[in-house]
């Protein structure tokens, strides 16, 4: 049975004045997987969160989070109910110590895991009578997570989690997901980190100047994007570009006697059309999700660049 | 809870504001004795002197010295300080300071964090308003003398009532503005307008213009000296004033309710 989405968007937009900050986003989170959101900085990962979370009001479109709209707000109070979140900067109240604020926002949560809590504290060492104004930046990560984590939500929301962290605790941290994620929980971050998108993510989308680029499984990528290589006797056709524009061909970048093709799918049909324009040497490489991000970024860059 | 990070926030400027206005009300109990003897001996050593308009009553009317030191100067300023500080924060603060997400992510409706933040700070500006009202009758007693505290109830709901306006303009200005120290610095420059440049005007009821007689919150703030009976209570300008806040405070709920953090 085809559970519905935990995020839904449609043509989901926000605009300041005339900078257009998200445009037409169109998000599908599967429920019960944990999906990157991917994309550099400034791309709009974080307003498109702080949409779904009704702290910005979308400018068009429409998005619901647990099938919850979140312009309404009322439903936005129920979507809060059951979301874990912690923001982009980690900021916590510096007045409070760890232990008040801990309980503090214990108290809006009945379903809080106390037993992540304790485990949490435990992995992380926070001094709990310390306030929070005295933190470094690592501690402060740490108990922003822990505040998230805890809430016991059926879906979290992390802005960048491994920012600030070390590598062990990032490592941590990405264990303790995994594990929320085996036992139901849908989870949902940005990062321009790709290794860590890479090492947990089922689920990848990717972002640049507002706009979604690239939505879809992690393995169906692996499995169907590719860069081909084409290697000419002579120069590269001057119709190539025309005589690969098949769906699947993302990019073409010519150098000297090779041609260099970023292609998402249909890779046997471009293999094919390639020999047909004479290549010599046509050699078909996999590639990582670094790659798929560097050439989506490329290739919508070059497109809005043409526009 | 959100009710102990109210306290949490506001606690250290409310200690403050108590500090300050009791002691600004204690002094001027304490001092008394001293500074009628020091009056009395300048009539009889410059009886050439200049006397200002309350000068005669003060020296011989104990609640109209307090009155006239407290209500309609330096508690009233101690007071009008306190509101403007009291009413710094709320959520465009808390995004200046970055803390904003995570307070929008609790399950809890804006309408309902600033109320919560603003009842709370306005509760503490109420305490800190008829603070003096006790302090007097407890202090005169101590120092064997009396102030009824009847009295005392009366000018302290008058200064709150009419001076409720700063704590509204300082509430909007957190709501408005996202910076942490312009709120303030406008909040106080508005005080100071008012205290050194406008009441001057008012004072002089003779000269002063309709306009100055009509913006002289500071004298609404004091009221008459006796306030015997309810005939006594300047009622339009209280009014005027808590319908004033009441805008403000309004015009800040709906800055805060539709606003992106």
């Amino acid at each position: 049975m085809n559970t519905p989405p935990v995020i839904a968007t449609r043509g989901l937009a926000k605009r300041y004045g005339s900078f257009a900050a998200v445009t037409d986003m169109n998000l599908s989170v599967p429920s019960g997987t944990i999906s990157g959101f991917l994309g550099p900085n400034g791309a709009g990962k974080s307003t498109t969160i702080r949409m779904l979370l009704g702290m910005v009001r979308p400018s068009g479109g429409t998005a619901t989070v647990l099938g919850f709209r979140v312009d309404d707000p009322r439903e936005s109070l129920e979507i809060r109910r059951r979301v874990g979140y912690a923001g982009e900067d980690k900021r916590l109240y510096d007045y409070m110590t760890a232990a008040q604020i801990i309980r503090f926002t214990r108290s809006f949560f009945p379903g809080w895991r106390l037993d992540l809590e304790r485990r949490l504290l435990s992995d992380f060492r926070l001094p709990l009578d310390r306030r929070i104004k005295k933190f470094s930046k690592g501690m402060r990560t740490q108990l922003a997570l822990l505040l998230a984590i805890c809430r016991g939500g059926e879906l979290l929301i992390l802005d960048e989690p491994t920012e600030g962290l070390d590598p062990i605790m990032a490592e941590r941290l990405l264990e303790v997901l995994v594990g929320l994620a085996a036992d139901g929980t849908a989870i949902f971050f940005s990062s321009h980190q790709i290794a860590e998108v890479e090492q947990i993510a089922e689920h990848v989308f990717i972002i640049d100047g507002g706009r979604l680029l690239v939505d879809g499984s992690l393995e169906s990528m692996r499995e169907e994007y590719r860069r081909v290589d084409l290697v000419f006797d002579t120069a590269v056709p001057d119709d190539i570009r025309t005589g690969l524009a098949v769906p699947g061909v993302e990019r073409v970048s010519v150098s000297g006697r090779t041609a260099r093709l970023f292609v998402s799918r249909n890779v046997d049909h471009v293999v094919h059309r390639s020999r047909a324009l004479h290549a010599t040497a046509v050699d078909v490489l996999p590639i990582g999700l670094k790659d798929i991000f560097l050439e989506s970024l490329k290739t919508a860059r070059r497109t809005d660049a043409l526009v | 809870m959100l009710w102990y990070k109210a306290w949490l926030e506001t606690r250290s400027r409310f200690l403050l504001g108590v500090v300050l206005v009791g002691a600004v009300t204690l002094f001027f109990v304490a001092a008394h004795p001293f500074m009628i003897r020091q009056w009395q001996s300048d009539l009889v050593l410059h009886p050439d002197w200049p006397e200002p308009h309350w000068f005669r009553r003060a020296l011989a009317d104990y609640p109209y010295f307090l009155w006239h030191f407290l209500f309609a100067e330096l508690l009233q300023n101690a007071w009008v300080l306190s509101a403007v500080l009291l009413g710094l924060g709320g959520i465009a603060q808390e995004a200046v300071q970055g803390t904003a997400g995570f307070t929008l992510s609790l399950p809890v409706s804006r309408r309902r964090l600033l109320a919560v933040r603003t009842v709370v700070a306005g509760a503490e500006l109420v305490v800190l308003g008829f603070l003096p009202a006790f302090l007097l009758p407890l202090g005169s007693a101590l120092a064997g003398r009396t102030y009824p505290l009847g009295s005392g109830l009366a000018h302290s709901a008058l200064m709150v009532g009419g001076g409720l306006g700063f704590f509204g303009l300082t509430v909007l200005l957190a709501s408005v503005l996202r910076d942490e120290h312009t709120p303030m610095l406008i909040g106080v420059s508005a005080a100071a307008l008012l205290y050194f440049v406008l009441q001057t005007y008012a004072d002089d009821a003779v000269r002063a213009p309709l306009w100055a007689r009509i913006l002289d919150l500071p004298g609404l703030m004091a009221g008459p000296p006796d306030l015997a009976s309810p005939g006594d209570v300047p009622w339009a300008g209280l009014l005027l004033s808590l319908a004033a806040a009441t805008l403000l405070l309004g015009a800040s709920f709906h800055l805060t309710l539709t606003r992106d953090y």
